[in-house]
This record gives structure tokens, C-alpha cells and sequence, in this order.
């Protein structure tokens, strides 16, 4: 928090994010389209990655369903997300790319910006100095 | 000069005449008067000397002290001797001189010794070393004129001569014995004081100063004794001087424990606690020598270290200063900031240290975690402090043995500050500037945008990891997503517990036939199994009905338990349905004459065939999987044609679905029966077929018989008829009662067994006639209280059920609950006792072995003679009763086994219990003696300690339900001499048939 004090851009982020903006576009990203399977979201395909991917794993070994519930979750799902969600990848979509493709798009760093640029204009309006 | 010699010589010829009153003789001795008779002759010069009397001295001739008047008037003789033989009658006697004559006799026959091989002058014998080596007697001349001289003077003169003397030459002087100080003696006294000094130079010397004392008191009464201490640190040098001191009456006392002590420590050291001590005399005040001495050398130690600390604090500031060395960054994590000491990896490698060097030499500090790097050694510490102590002491201090120079190496550590990761980024910043000044407005957009896409990159990753895929997985693994598995597995579930239930069935069915005998069920199941096992079928003892059902299930059972003692009829293979056919056709052959199944499957083959498939099926698999009845199933049921051919058949042959094949009509057994009667064999007959054969086997003449005959053969077949129905009666009499049929041979022909003389009876055949030889599962109760001596141990007594007798004791019967309680309470009314009185009193010694005894009894047994029973049922592991007899020592155990063999008690009581002890209870002993061998044994025996003393006690293997009989291993050493072998009667499945 002390670098908040310090750096404005700092600051600035975190206005950001108090404005709820930040939670905002990360569910934006979330529910974006996937390229291959125009009707589901992100969220649900990866869903349906994990959900198959544990189902194989049960046929494979059918004793997981009868072991412990939380653990046996856990040690999955440690195994699919771990490389960056190595597993959950596909040929037709890896997730790793396809999230950092949408972070680094330009246009969407500009669109941020803007946003900004606003934040902070309305924060100067509202404090009455700006902190530099 | 003595009268006696005569100086040189004695006159030759002449003889000695020893008698002062013999004139004629000379006088040998004792001149008379005073004179010697020589005087009378001319004196030669020889015979000077003998001129002068005892006292006189001799002067020579020519001497005015001749004339003396001193010599000359005292002229005394000797007095005259005591003649004794002298008589007349010794006169014979006499072999050269004649007393009362006075004259020499027998001078003619005498020679004197003179002759020609002897040297005149007299000779003397020497032992001469001749040239061989050896001394020799060697005759020499005398020669008196010539004077003597004295060799050792010659020696003496005659320097050259190496005189071969025969000492040794000394290596060292010898030591002179410690002359005693006493109150005569002159001069200083000697030391009385010692010193003690360490030899070796230890700072670790912790000898307490009495330990020496009360050593040196030992040599001498101390009066003083010293210990110093350095003046410059105070601490004990241990250089002790003793004075030694002793009662007033002795002045030697101290002296003489002085000299002992330093004597006895002269050549080793004295050596007390692990510490060596030198002890000398403290002569010329050497003890302030030793002090001093020592003292000088502690002092230069301390300067030594002195300068060493120094040198290290000035080492201090070396590593601070000019490297300032910074963890690497891949560490950072690791070490999270805190303290830590660095080896360059130079070193490392040079000499080729490891991590677990460092380890075991720095395992004094606390240091956290040494990790290696390739930079180099990172010892990491929790707190900076210890990393410093470790630093001070340590560095250029520590020395590891290099491994690739073989000389020990250095260490030198560098210290690295503790850094945590705010702070450092604190520093970073504090580095630069407070603010943070930006280019424009834009350029905090930037940033800020930055940072916003970064979080967004996390906050996603965690998002889909936590928030999504978890979850799912965590459905994913519902049991109700996969339904097939689910059923799956109830399928196998059910299937177990079906098994389950069958196996639990089947038991139940067969305990309940036997539950009648129920406390025999043990021996009695048991009995069951041995006849079943080569066969698969029972003794027909029971309803053709009951037998084929028990026989079904108890084969399913029982096969398996006992399948390990028969390798060859193993059910599990699954021989093709032709073989197991061909087994069965074997088995039923064997046991039965000419019957049911066998020539009936010649014709019915495909029927039989068909019909024993799926039964045998079943047996191979019990488990099978559901697939494979459904293939037989379908097989059998989708064949209409076969259909149709059974349908034909008559009910009764029809096949059946049982688990084994089984004969249509009921197994008979004819060689079991004892006597076959024509009437039998009529019986057997039962239908078509058989009668066939039979026709065919009799080869009966074709000619019909006549009514006369027909009368005649009715009539006799009525008889024969009855006659084997009495004798199946009394057959079946004789099981029931001794299990076995009654043995031919102890049927004696004459019809008198008794007339026929005496001979011994096997025990196999005693079971036949004696009941209480009887097998097993009859019941046994022949339990009953030997104390009401009264009763007379008839058979129908026996054979009543119960105990009535038990009633008068009820006391006996009381559970063993109770029977602790009651014990407890003795005990405790014990204790009490001896606490009034106050002494140990034998008579209120207890075995306590005795109050954990469980009621048993003895009784006549099946296994041997008498045997132990259990009155109530007793539960496993617990104790039943002690072992006690005579406690006896190895050899005497073993001359009484000699005894007792000669005596004829062929049965032995002796029970070890250890190497060297054997209780011996043949003559006396407790009822524990009565216990009987079985080779599965009920009970087993253990030594145990009570008050140090080892006793044998008898623990049940298992429980044990009442009125059963306590066995147990005897455990015998297997002998060699097949002779000398005792066959085993316990009855069970594994019965090794001997007892040792």
C-alpha cells in the first residue's frame, strides 16, 4: 500500500480497480467467445475441458470416484492447471495464448487507457490537485 | 705348629707310636712328659720341629733364645693316653703294631708303599685340563724341597695375562638397597616429600584433589599435602606436593613411604581418572621447578590466544568491506531475506567440499538450510546474530580436509545481510528518487495501464483455476456421473455377499446335523472329512436322502479346507468335461459293485453328458462371471431336438442339475457291511439293467426251476433274509456304540476268548469293545468326581448323561468370576494375616498359581487312559492349571527316566523346563499329568516366573468348551530308532500317528 503512496500509477490502478472496472473486464474476457465453438464462453469450454478430461481419468481409474471426494479434486485440478494449463489445452484452443493474445491487443491496452485518462480526470476534478 | 701334623714329614719306617708311656715307639701326639720321644734320636732337620713341645716355641739351633731358661725347664709332657686294648686278648687284632709291646709287628708281611712307578718323594694327584678340554687326575711328584709360590701373586705380577674371569661386565651400577634412616644414622635425612605433576599439558585435567590423597595415604601416613594453583588465572595446575610423616617410634616411616611412592612410579606413570601423573622425590625443592615451569607454559598459552582473538577481530571487518556480496536472484526466494554466509565457489570446487561438510562442521550454529549454488555455498541463517557468531568464530577459522589436496583447506564465509523483499524493494526505491516523476500525464496512463493488464493476466489464471475448473473436476468425480461403474460394482458386491451366504449356509447346515454331539463337533466334523475326501461320499449311516444332500454341501465345504493334504484331487483344474466324466465313472466303479450310473451312461451318454455339464460347470467356477451360465444356458435350451429326447426318458433318469453328478439310486456300500448275504446282493438289483448284468454275471442255466425248488429257495431266502437283517441290526448296534464294527479277529473260534491264553490286543482293535476307547464323537462322559470313592466305575454309569455327583460340590461349579473374586479376597485375608503377625510365615506362602487354575477333572479318555477335562468352558489364552511336580536337576531327571523305563511305567511325566531343570510329576504331581497328546493340540504349556522361580503353565490354544478333553504338544524329539516310537491315538485330521 505504501507504493501506492508513492507511485501514482499505482494509484491510478487501484482506482481503477475500485471503480470495479478491473472486475469488469476480466468477466468480459471470460464470457468472450471461444474461435472454435462460437456459442460457448471461455468460462464454459474450459468447463467442459475439465469435465471430460476428469471423466477419462475415472475411466482410466474407476476407483478415483471412490476415494476421497476433495482430495482426489484437488490433485486433478493441480494437474491441469500446473504449465499453464498444459492439459486443458486442445488443438483448438490454448488457453495460455489465447488469454495473454486478448491481454496484450493493443487496441485493448488503448481502450484501458482511455478509461484511465478519464479516471483520472475525474479524480483531479474531484480532489482538486493532482498528485505528481 | 700342632703336635698332631708333623709338619713335613713322618719318618719313614718308623711307626707312630701314639703313647706317652712307649719308650720304644715314638710318640705320635701327645708327647710324654712334655718330651717328644724323638729327642731320644739324633734330630735331622727334618725333625726339628717335632722337638719342641706344645708352647714352645722354635728357635733355631744357633739362637741364643734356645738357651733360654723360659724354654728349657718347662718341659711337660702330655699325659698319658688310656690304653684299652691293650690286652692279651686283643692280641690278635693287632695288625702292625702291638701296644703292650710297643713295637711294630707283621713288619715282615707289611710293604711300604714305595715303589718304582710312584715318585719317591710322595705324589699328589691334580685335575690337569688336558688338551682335550676335560680335566684329568694326574699323578704328580711332590716335591718338598722346592717352596711353594702363590699363583695368584704370579697373576697379580704378570699384567699381560687376560685373567679369563668369569663375571659379567655390568651395564649399569647396581643399585643400593635404601639404607634405613634410623636414630644411629649420620648425615641428612633423606627426602620425605613427593611430587605429583600432570605429564601431559590438558586443560581438561578434572581430578578431584582427594582422589590423590587418599592414593598416597596408602604408601605412608600424609602429614601435609599441597595442591598449587596458577597465580595469573587461578585455575589448579594439579601439581601436589606430599609430605609423608610416620609414628614417632619409627623415624624410618616417611622416608621409607617416599621412596616407595617414587620407587613404584619410577618407570610408569601414575595414571588416575585418565590423566597421567608423574611422582618424583621433591629433592632440592624441584616441586617450585615443576610449578613454575608449568606456570610459564600456561602463560604463554594465554598470550597465544590472546593474539588469536585479537587476529580475529580484526578479521571482522574483511568481508564487510570490500565485497559487498549479494545473494542471487534465484535465491532470493529460498533464502526470503535472511542472514546468510557465503563460500565462493572456488573453493568449492578446488577442493572438492560438499554441503555435508559444512553441515557437520557447522552443527554448533543454528543455521537453516546450506544451499548450494553455482555461484557457491549458501549457509543461511533465521537470525542475524547467529550468522555473525558463526562469521566471528569461523571464518579462516574453519578447516575441512580438502578433498583433492589431502591438507586441510581454510574456509573464509562472507556475510550477507539479511534482505527482506519489501524492504529491499524499499531500499530500491529509497535509492532512487521519493517520487515518483513522470513525463506526462500520459506516461502514469501508461503504467497504469500496464499494471492493470498484468493483474488482469493473475486474476484470470486464478479465476478459471479456482473458480472454474475446480469445480467442475470436483463434479466430475460425483459417483452419479457414471452409473456403469456404480452398477458394476454392486453386481461384484452382491455377488460376494450371495457367496458369503452360501458358505454361511452350508456351515450352519452342517453343524446342525451333528448337533446332538455338539461339544464334538470338533472331533466329530472332523471324522466326517477323513472318510469323505478320497470318495465324496459318507458312510451310509444315515437316510440315502440326508447322505446325498450332505453329501453335496459337505463336499463344497470341506474340499477346500482339507485340498492341501491331496495334491492329486484338486477340484480347482478344470479338466474338459470328457475327463471329469471319466473321474466320475472312476470314482463310482470303485466303490460300488455294478452299478447305477455306469452302463446306464454307455447308453445315455448324450443325455448324461449333457446333464453333468452344467453341474460340473458350476463346480469349477463358483464365482464364475454371469456370462458363462448364460452360454451354457443358451446352448442347452436353444437345442429342441435334445429337448424332445429327454422328454422321452423316464423322470427318474432324467438328468438333473445338482452340483456333482449323483447316482440315481443311493450309494451302496457292500464291503463296509460286513457279511454279504445273498438277500443283499438281491437288493441291489433295482432295475432293468441290473438285472441284466446280474443275469449275464450268474450265467444261470436256461431251464426254468421246478416248484419244489422254487418252495425250497423261497424258504431259504426268507432265512438268509432274516439273518442279515439281525446281522445288519447288530452291526448297526456296534457303530452306534463303538463307532466301528466289531473286529473278526477278536472273535475266538473255540468260542472262549479266555481259553485261548493271553495275547495282547492292538489298540486300534480295543476300540471295538472298550467304551471309553471309544471314538470320538461319542459322547465322552465319563466326567465324573473320582472323590466319592464309593461309586463303582460301572458302564451304565458312564453311559448316563450328566454328573449327578456335581450336585454335592456345588462349590466347584462356580464360574471362574467368581472364583477370581473369591481368591482375591483370600489373598487379601492373607496379606492381612501376615501383617498381624508380623514374620514371614511359611504356611502363608501361596501358589499363587493355584488361584488361576480352571476347573478341570480328570477322567478316562479316548486318547490314553486317563485324561484332564474341562468342567466349564474355557476361553483362549487363558491359563487352565500349572505343571507342578518334582523340581529336578538334568541328571537325575535322566537316571530317573532309566529307572522308571526298567521299572516298566511306561508312560513319562517328566516335562522340561529348562536346560538344567525337569518337574518330574510321576509319583507326585499335580492332576496337570493326567493331560494327554494330540497332535492339534487344545492347549499349550509356558514357563513363567512367579518370585523368581520358573514354573509350567498350561494356556489354552483356543477355546475350549466344557467336558472337552485338554490336549496338548508334547513336543517329544523325533527318535531315530523306529522301534522305539509311541503310535498316537489323539484321533485328529493331522495326526503325525507318532508321538515323538
Amino acid at each position: 500500500m505504501t507504493t501506492g503512496d508513492k507511485d501514482p500509477a499505482v494509484k491510478l490502478a487501484n482506482d481503477f480497480k475500485k471503480r470495479g472496472s478491473f472486475d469488469e473486464e476480466k468477466s468480459r474476457i471470460l464470457s468472450g467467445p471461444v474461435d472454435c465453438a462460437e456459442q460457448t464462453t471461455l468460462e464454459e469450454y474450459v468447463r467442459n475441458r475439465a469435465a471430460s478430461l476428469a471423466n477419462d481419468m475415472v475411466k482410466e481409474d474407476e476407483s478415483l470416484i471412490f476415494k476421497n471426494r476433495g482430495s482426489t479434486s484437488a490433485l486433478i485440478e493441480g494437474q491441469l492447471v500446473k504449465n499453464g494449463f498444459e492439459k486443458l489445452n486442445t488443438d483448438n484452443l490454448q488457453i495460455d495464448a489465447y488469454l495473454r493474445k486478448i491481454l496484450e491487443d493493443p487496441a485493448f491496452k488503448d481502450s484501458l487507457k482511455a478509461r484511465l485518462r478519464a479516471n483520472m480526470e475525474k479524480s483531479s476534478d474531484e480532489n482538486g490537485d493532482v498528485p505528481m | 705348629m700342632d703336635h698332631y701334623r708333623h709338619g713335613h714329614d713322618m719318618p719313614y719306617g718308623r711307626p707312630a707310636s701314639r703313647y706317652q708311656n712307649d719308650s720304644t715307639a715314638h710318640t705320635n701326639g701327645k708327647p710324654q712328659n712334655g718330651r717328644s720321644h724323638w729327642r731320644d734320636r739324633p734330630s735331622s732337620s727334618y725333625n726339628r720341629h717335632k722337638d719342641l713341645f706344645k708352647g714352645e716355641t722354635y728357635y733355631p739351633r744357633g739362637s741364643r733364645l734356645a738357651q733360654t731358661p723360659v724354654v728349657a725347664p718347662n718341659r711337660t709332657r702330655r699325659p698319658a693316653p688310656d690304653l684299652r686294648y691293650n690286652t692279651t686278648r686283643f692280641h690278635e687284632q693287632y695288625h702292625y703294631f702291638d701296644p703292650v709291646a710297643r713295637r711294630l709287628i707283621h713288619q715282615n708281611v707289611m710293604r711300604p708303599w714305595t715303589s718304582e712307578k710312584l715318585p719317591s718323594s710322595g705324589y699328589v694327584i691334580v685335575q690337569e685340563p688336558q688338551s682335550a678340554g676335560k680335566p684329568k687326575p694326574v699323578l704328580k711328584a711332590r716335591t718338598p724341597d722346592q717352596a711353594a709360590t702363590d699363583p695368584r701373586s704370579a697373576a697379580l705380577n704378570n699384567h699381560t695375562v687376560k685373567g679369563h674371569t668369569h663375571r659379567k661386565a655390568r651395564t649399569q651400577l647396581s643399585r643400593l638397597p635404601r639404607i634405613v634412616y634410623d636414630k644411629h644414622s649420620i648425615g641428612p635425612p633423606p627426602a620425605n616429600e613427593i611430587v605429583v605433576y600432570p605429564m601431559v599439558r590438558d586443560s581438561h585435567i578434572s581430578v578431584p584433589d582427594a582422589i590423590i590423597k587418599n592414593y598416597f595415604s596408602t604408601f605412608g601416613e600424609i602429614s601435609h599435602f599441597e595442591s598449587f594453583i596458577d597465580p595469573s588465572n587461578a585455575l589448579p595446575l594439579h601439581v601436589y606436593v606430599i609430605r609423608f610423616t610416620g609414628p614417632p617410634g619409627n623415624l624410618d616411616a616417611p622416608f621409607k613411604a617416599a621412596h616407595k611412592a617414587a620407587k613404584t612410579f619410577e618407570n610408569a606413570h601414575y595414571f588416575v581418572s585418565g590423566f597421567k601423573f608423574a611422582v618424583v622425590i621433591n629433592t632440592d625443592n624441584q616441586s617450585k621447578k615443576i610449578i613454575d615451569s608449568i606456570v610459564e607454559e600456561n602463560a604463554k598459552q594465554a598470550v597465544k590466544i590472546q593474539k588469536q582473538v585479537e587476529r580475529r577481530n580484526d578479521n571482522k571487518e574483511l568481508p564487510t568491506g570490500p565485497q559487498a556480496k549479494a545473494l542471487p536472484p534465484d535465491l532470493e526466494r529460498i533464502v526470503q531475506g535472511r542472514p546468510s554466509l557465503f563460500v565462493s565457489k572456488k573453493v568449492i570446487s578446488v577442493h572438492g567440499l560438499a554441503i555435508e561438510d559444512f553441515k557437520i562442521k557447522l552443527a554448533k550454529y543454528k543455521f537453516s538450510r546450506i544451499i548450494g549454488h553455482s555461484s557457491g555455498f549458501y549457509v543461511v541463517f533465521n537470525d542475524i546474530s547467529d550468522a555473525k557468531a558463526c562469521m566471528y568464530v569461523e571464518s579462516d577459522v574453519l578447516s575441512i580436509n580438502s578433498r583433492r589436496r589431502r591438507k586441510p583447506v581454510v574456509i573464509r564465509f562472507t556475510l550477507i545481510e539479511a534482505n527482506l523483499p519489501s524492504l529491499a524493494a524499499g531500499q530500491r526505491e529509497a535509492r532512487q528518487s521519493h517520487k515518483k516523476e513522470y513525463a506526462s500525464i500520459e506516461d502514469i496512463v501508461n503504467a497504469a495501464a500496464d499494471i492493470i493488464i498484468q493483474d488482469l493476466g493473475w486474476a484470470l489464471e486464478r479465476d478459471l483455476k479456482r473458480r472454474i475448473v475446480g469445480p467442475t473436476v470436483f463434479d466430475a468425480l460425483s459417483p452419479q456421473n457414471y452409473p456403469e461403474i456404480i452398477a458394476r460394482k454392486e453386481e461384484d458386491e452382491k455377488k460376494k455377499l450371495e457367496l458369503r451366504r452360501i458358505a454361511a449356509e452350508t456351515k450352519q447346515k452342517r453343524e446342525s446335523k451333528s448337533s446332538t454331539f455338539d461339544i464334538f463337533n470338533l472331533y466329530g466334523a472332523r471324522f466326517k472329512t477323513k472318510g469323505l475326501l478320497g470318495k465324496g461320499f459318507i458312510r451310509d449311516a444315515k437316510t440315502p436322502k440326508e447322505s446325498v444332500s450332505v453329501s453335496e454341501k459337505a463336499d463344497v465345504e470341506l474340499v477346500k479346507p482339507m485340498a492341501h493334504l491331496l495334491n492329486e484331487d484338486s477340484r480347482s483344474n478344470t479338466p474338459p468335461a470328457f475327463e471329469t466324466q471319466l473321474d466320475d465313472d472312476d470314482m463310482m466303479s470303485s466303490s460300488v459293485e455294478a452299478e447305477d450310473g455306469l452302463q446306464d451312461e454307455e447308453d445315455n451318454q448324450d443325455d448324461f453328458s449333457d446333464g453333468f455339464e452344467p453341474p460340473y460347470k458350476k463346480t469349477k467356477h463358483e464365482s464364475s462371471e454371469a456370462t458363462t451360465p448364460e452360454a451354457d444356458v443358451q446352448k442347452f435350451v436353444s437345442n429342441s431336438s435334445r429337448r424332445e429326447e429327454l422328454i422321452k426318458t423316464s423322470e427318474k433318469y432324467r438328468p438333473t442339475a445338482s452340483e456333482r453328478p449323483t447316482p440315481i439310486y443311493p450309494v451302496d456300500l457292500f464291503e463296509s457291511q460286513g457279511i454279504l448275504s445273498a438277500v443283499d446282493i438281491r437288493d441291489a438289483v433295482k432295475d432293468e439293467e441290473d438285472f441284466v448284468i446280474l443275469r449275464k454275471m450268474m450265467n444261470p442255466p436256461a431251464h426254468a426251476i421246478s416248484g419244489e425248488q422254487k418252495f425250497k429257495l423261497g424258504v431259504l431266502l426268507h432265512e438268509l433274509n432274516l439273518a442279515s437283517q439281525e446281522n445288519k441290526k447288530v452291526l448297526a448296534l456296534q457303530n452306534s456304540t463303538n463307532e466301528m464294527a466289531f473286529d473278526d479277529s477278536l472273535r475266538s473260534p473255540a468260542g472262549s476268548f479266555k481259553a485261548e491264553g493271553f495275547k495282547k490286543i492292538s489298540d486300534r482293535l480295543k476300540n471295538c469293545y472298550l467304551p471309553h476307547r471309544r471314538k470320538l464323537h461319542q459322547p465322552l462322559n465319563t466326567v465324573y468326581n473320582h472323590q466319592d470313592a464309593a461309586e463303582t466305575n460301572s458302564d451304565t454309569h458312564r453311559l448316563e448323561s450328566e454328573k449327578p455327583e456335581l450336585e454335592n460340590h456345588p462349590s466347584e461349579i462356580t464360574s471362574s468370576r467368581v472364583n477370581r473374586a473369591m481368591n482375591r479376597r483370600f489373598q487379601q485375608d492373607i496379606e492381612a494375616q501376615k501383617a498381624i503377625i508380623g514374620s514371614e510365615s511359611e504356611l502363608l506362602t501361596l501358589n499363587q498359581l493355584t488361584k488361576r487354575k480352571k476347573p478341570v477333572t480328570f477322567a478316562r479318555s479316548a486318547i490314553h487312559n486317563w485324561g484332564l477335562y474341562a468342567l466349564e468352558p474355557i476361553a483362549a489364552k487363558e491359563m487352565i492349571i500349572e505343571y507342578v511336580g518334582e523340581m529336578l536337576r538334568q541328571p537325575v531327571a535322566e537316571m530317573r527316566e532309566r529307572t522308571y523305563l526298567k521299572c516298566g511305567i511306561g508312560s513319562s511325566y517328566l516335562f522340561r523346563v529348562d536346560e538344567s531343570t525337569v518337574i518330574d510329576a510321576t509319583k507326585k504331581g499335580g492332576i496337570a499329568r493326567f493331560i494327554n497328546h494330540c497332535c492339534e493340540p487344545s492347549c499349550t504349556a509356558k514357563i513363567i516366573r512367579v518370585d523368581g522361580r520358573k514354573r509350567i503353565v498350561i494356556y489354552a490354544l483356543r477355546d475350549i468348551a466344557a467336558n472337552e478333553e485338554l490336549t496338548y504338544d508334547y513336543k517329544f524329539e523325533r527318535e531315530t530308532d523306529d522301534e522305539e516310537r509311541l503310535p498316537c491315538h489323539c484321533g485328529a485330521p493331522s495326526c503325525k500317528g507318532y508321538l515323538n
